[in-house]
């Protein structure tokens, strides 16, 4: 106790010393505020944003290894150009005619490459080249029905089935085939083949060899670009080169981009947009409380605090941090509106009881107190893997750190000379008009009842941990891309199978073994692997053998008689089929790879990377659950290998934030209540300070599902925020109740709850869905942690009979 | 003296090779914008044909006989009567083939089968007269104004380029139709496609877009 007291007086003494110097040198502080707040308005020309998403997501190991996939997949620089003729009259030539005017007018060093027809050089050759590698490439089960496919009668189907192609008015594309695979061996290679060109999902007509819509009515343009869709800056100028060249279309063609870039853009023009105007509202606002309610022109000070802490913060952060998220900015509102409730603490009991160091000293407890469970609460954050959440503890604690200084040891200073024009004594004495304890009652039991529906429509809340809810991309974006999906297809997204290795022969290998172990578990149809048109090493050795083991000397000779037998009737002629008897008689030799065939690179460029840490592999699967849980026995069996799925990402952003959040709220909720307690050091006043946090969480979790909005992750962190905010007001409505000091108690809290209603406020204007949810999430919170303090605390505290000046008559 | 008349000579030659040039490039292009704007009147086409295929796969010529119905925006019919019953009728994305042997229809959907699709493309091109856009593909040749004949070259680099080395289509007196399409392929295989008694928008039984039917 003794040393408790001890402490007070050593802060007590430091605390007027700095309140003398201040006083003392007041124009040098002056000066120096006024060089630092010019040096900080000047540094924001320098900060550098950031508005990349992974800033907001945990640093657990799968989440981090999806996002860098995503980043680093060769899908992530392209772009593509959906063309469509919007006149009725004009025909799918003038669109392909269009679509080459398009691609070749595009020239500049941000773009790679540009696919908006097939580049056919040889593939028609280098195909027929490729069915060389049949042997190695049909597997055992097809080479064990070869005894079938060759006996008289199925041979005899085989030349009556070529004849009859021959008819058929394409049957120029495939005699080349049908000559070096008479027997349709290959059909399974090409199938799949087709099926890995078309993982995509995109529903493609070749025309003239440009991709169009089965209605011919659009066409796709590919764009390969220098820019990653991470790349605000970059994503912005390629988006603009395109629109332009867009624009020197005929106007009979029309042309949407679709990419992920425009996400980038979009999303940060949201944020800014949304940055400014609730910035401009909150500025508004606040000066319009200040200048309306107090009619004093000093309150322009307090109006300037928290922007002046925050933009000094901004600057401070931006040097630790290198960077700063959009959405951490974002969230300068709620900071200010926080930030400013110590300046109004202050401000209210210098007008009422006059600028003396005596006053300060009355409000110190509260107001540190006030300050630190807000701190605290921020605070928690530092110990979030979520960089975005460090930086946003870093930049609340330091506008709140600085805000406290300026309104305990600056403000005072700059209130002297006048007395408190309006405020009277009669200002701070709401609780008194209800000292009647049936009307306490009333006001107790209908707080009962509020907080215990609440918590019924609570249990109808549902918790979304759908990454997309956070995309912000403007609707005009979405409306293209859901007409593109209706012409194109492909509005599922397929999810991903990888298969990292050192080298690519062992990539090939564990490739092979994982597309065994996932046609089991989930069928051929739904999984889609290079390993289908191309196993490893291993693989190949053994069908060449179980081939080379078939076609004994007698085999062939006999199959050769028969061709010329049953092909009599046709008119066959003696070479029809020489290219695959030639094959028959060649030495087959086991490659990597293939060697010079365009078509062959094309294809594995869609499936296999080459990164610096070696191999990927990857392979494709429909989104859904039954099939990721299959596939995560098959990923846990081989190392190496992982999923990438819209819904598996999910999970793992969820699971990781629930262990997370589940840390950061116990270290916030366990500071806050030991901070009210250290404060108040009374059980009894300790549980009612309690009364507006559990108002605001009760009225939280009903209210947003009236609301038609679920639980999601910024709005948990920003009920933990409520937390230490709320209790500010807790604490000081008790603190007055206990202490009856004339501070101005009740005007404070209703201007500071205010203050930060305004600046939660202006989030629901935001159009930005993370800032959105936060806004709905403090407005509830702090309008029922502001309302329960100043109507439930008081009558609490006399029915509890806490002490006789405040019971009943 | 005898070097400037060689330079003199060159120039001369030069001059010429450029204002043909010029000229039979201008000369492509009005005359693809007439065959466009002759055959842009189309809505369909019903047509006898008789086709000649001299294929390294057989000894002798393959004659078919037959007829093709062509119908605005997507619809073919390919009707095969002899040496066998063969019909493949393409609506839209998907292709539906008959044969009289087996007697069984069989479906495709050419989204699936991309070289089924490039096959069919390329097709309808030289049936619809649609051969502006086909320039990218193809250098083509006017070689005779009466009847007028077009030689396409495959451009280096080009899808065609890999099956095909030459295609000469003839036209009819009236410029209304094709009169005979001659392709010669890569492989050495050569096809000669004629066609006779040609119908412009005349009315197509609706049972011609069923590929097994007994429409003549």
């Amino acid at each position: 106790m003794q040393k408790h007291g001890k402490l007070s007086q050593v802060f007590a003494n430091q605390l007027s010393r700095i309140y003398n110097l201040v006083q003392v040198r007041k124009p040098w502080v002056i000066v120096l505020l006024g060089l630092v707040i010019l040096s900080s308005i000047a540094g924001l020309k320098f900060i550098k944003y950031n508005n990349d998403i992974a800033v907001m997501l945990p640093s657990d190991k799968n989440v981090q290894r999806s996002l860098r996939f995503l980043r680093e997949a060769n899908f992530s620089d392209k772009l593509v150009v959906s063309l469509k003729l919007n006149e009725d009259k004009r025909t799918t030539e003038e669109l392909i005619l269009a679509t080459d005017q398009f691609t070749q007018s595009i020239n500049s060093p941000l773009i790679k490459q540009v696919f908006g027809n097939i580049s056919g050089k040889n593939v028609m050759s280098e195909m027929v080249t490729f069915l060389k590698y049949t042997p190695q490439l049909l597997g055992i089960e097809p080479l064990m029905k070869l005894e079938y496919g060759t006996r008289p009668d199925e041979i005899k189907e085989r030349l009556k089935f070529i004849f009859k192609q021959s008819l058929s008015p394409s049957s120029s594309f495939m005699m080349p085939f049908l000559r070096i695979d008479p027997l349709n061996l290959s059909s399974g290679i090409l199938h799949n083949m087709e099926k890995l060109s078309a993982a995509s999902g995109y529903q493609v007509l070749i025309n003239s060899g440009h991709f169009l819509s089965r209605d011919g009515r659009h066409a796709m343009v590919i764009v390969k670009s220098s820019v990653v869709l991470t790349d605000g800056f970059g994503s912005r100028k390629i988006v603009d080169y395109l629109k332009n060249k867009i624009k020197e279309l005929p106007g009979y063609v029309k042309a949407d981009i679709i990419a992920g870039h425009l996400h980038t853009i979009s999303n940060e023009d949201v944020i800014k947009k949304d940055i400014r105007i609730t910035s401009i509202i909150a500025a508004f606002s606040f000066l319009l409380l200040f200048l309306l309610f107090f009619r004093d022109i000093r309150a322009v000070i307090i109006f300037l605090m928290p922007f002046v802490a925050v933009l000094i913060a901004i600057n401070i952060s931006f040097l630790v941090f290198k960077d700063l998220s959009y959405f951490v900015i974002g969230m300068g509102t709620v900071i200010a509106g926080i930030a400013i409730d110590y300046g109004i603490y202050v401000y209210m009991a210098v007008r009422k009881l006059g600028n003396s160091l005596q006053t300060v000293k009355q409000i110190i407890r509260p107001v540190l107190f006030g300050a630190l469970t807000t701190i605290s609460v921020f605070a928690a954050f530092f110990f979030s893997s979520v960089k975005g959440y460090r930086e946003l503890a870093f930049l609340s604690n330091l506008s709140i750190i600085l805000c406290l200084l300026f309104a305990i040891f600056i403000l005072p200073h700059f209130l002297a000379g006048k007395s408190s024009p309006n405020l009277t004594e009669k200002d701070d004495t709401l609780p008194k008009a209800h000292h009647s304890k049936s009307i306490d009652l009333v006001f107790v039991i209908l707080w009962l009842l509020v907080v215990v529906i609440s918590c019924i429509l609570g249990s109808r809340l549902k918790f979304n941990n759908d990454i997309n809810q956070f995309d912000g991309t403007a609707k005009e974006i979405i409306k293209s891309e859901e007409e593109f999906h209706r012409v194109w297809g492909s509005k599922d997204l397929p999810a991903i199978f990888v298969v990292t290795a050192k080298s690519l022969e062992r990539a090939y290998e564990l490739n092979d073994l994982v597309y065994v172990d996932a046609l089991e578990g989930i069928g051929k149809d739904n999984f889609t692997s290079f390993s289908s048109v191309w196993p490893g090493m291993q693989a190949r050795k053994t069908s060449l053998a179980v081939w080379d083991g078939f076609w004994t000397k007698e085999k062939k000779a006999g199959f050769k008689k028969m061709l010329v037998l049953y092909g009599k009737p046709y008119n066959f002629s003696a070479g029809a089929f020489s290219p695959f008897i030639d094959e028959l008689e060649q030495v087959n030799h086991l490659e990597l790879e293939p060697n010079n065939l365009t078509f062959f690179n094309q294809l594995k460029d869609q499936f296999v990377f080459n990164k610096p840490e070696g191999y990927q592999i990857i392979s494709f699967f429909p989104d859904r659950e039954e099939y990721i849980t299959k596939l995560n026995v098959v990923s846990n069996k081989y190392p190496g290998t992982f999923l990438i799925s819209r819904k598996n990402f999910s999970r793992d952003v969820s699971r990781a934030f629930t262990s997370e959040l589940a840390l950061l709220a116990f270290i916030a909720v366990f500071l806050t209540v030991a901070l009210t307690f250290l404060l108040l050091k009374n059980m009894r006043l300790f549980l009612l300070a309690m009364v507006p946090i559990v108002t605001s969480l009760a009225l939280i979790i009903g209210v947003l599902p009236l609301a038609g909005l679920s639980l999601n992750t910024p709005s948990i962190i920003a009920a933990m925020v409520i937390i230490g905010v709320v209790s500010d007001y807790g604490m000081f409505v008790v603190y007055y109740c206990k202490y009856k000091y004339k501070t101005g108690t009740y005007l404070a809290v209703t201007f500071a709850a205010l203050t930060t209603l305004i600046g939660a406020g202006v989030l629901l204007f935001a159009k930005h869905p993370i800032l959105f949810s936060i806004g709905v999430t403090l407005v509830t919170g702090v309008a029922a942690g502001y309302i329960s303090s100043l109507l439930i605390i008081p009558p609490l505290y006399r029915l509890w009979r806490i002490d006789k000046e405040n019971s009943y008559a | 003296m005898k070097r400037f008349l060689i330079f003199i000579f060159t120039v001369i030659c030069l001059s010429w090779y450029a204002a043909y040039a010029d000229n039979s490039n201008r000369d492509i292009n009005s005359t693809l914008d007439n065959l466009e704007k002759k055959m842009s009147g189309i809505e369909s086409i019903q047509t006898d044909f008789v086709q000649e295929k001299d294929l390294a796969l057989f000894n002798e010529k393959l004659i078919l006989k037959g007829k093709v119905f062509i119908k605005k925006p997507m619809l073919l019919s390919w009707r095969v009567f002899t040496p066998m019953r063969y019909s493949i009728v393409i609506r839209g994305s998907t292709i539906s083939q008959w044969d009289e042997d087996t007697n069984k229809v069989q479906q495709v959907s050419m989204a699936s089968n991309p070289s089924f699709q490039a096959a069919i493309a390329q097709m309808q091109n030289w049936f619809s007269g649609a051969y502006k856009s086909m320039q990218s593909d193809y250098e083509i040749t006017l070689i005779k104004d009466n009847p007028l004949a077009l030689v396409f070259i495959p451009k280096a680099g080009s899808l065609p380029q890999n099956f095909i080395k030459r295609v000469e289509i003839v036209f009819q007196d009236d410029l209304r139709y094709l009169k005979e399409i001659s392709i010669s392929e890569k492989n050495g295989d050569h096809t000669r496609l004629k066609f006779m008694n040609t119908e412009i928008n005349q009315p197509i039984d609706a049972k011609t877009w069923e590929a097994k039917s007994s429409v003549r």
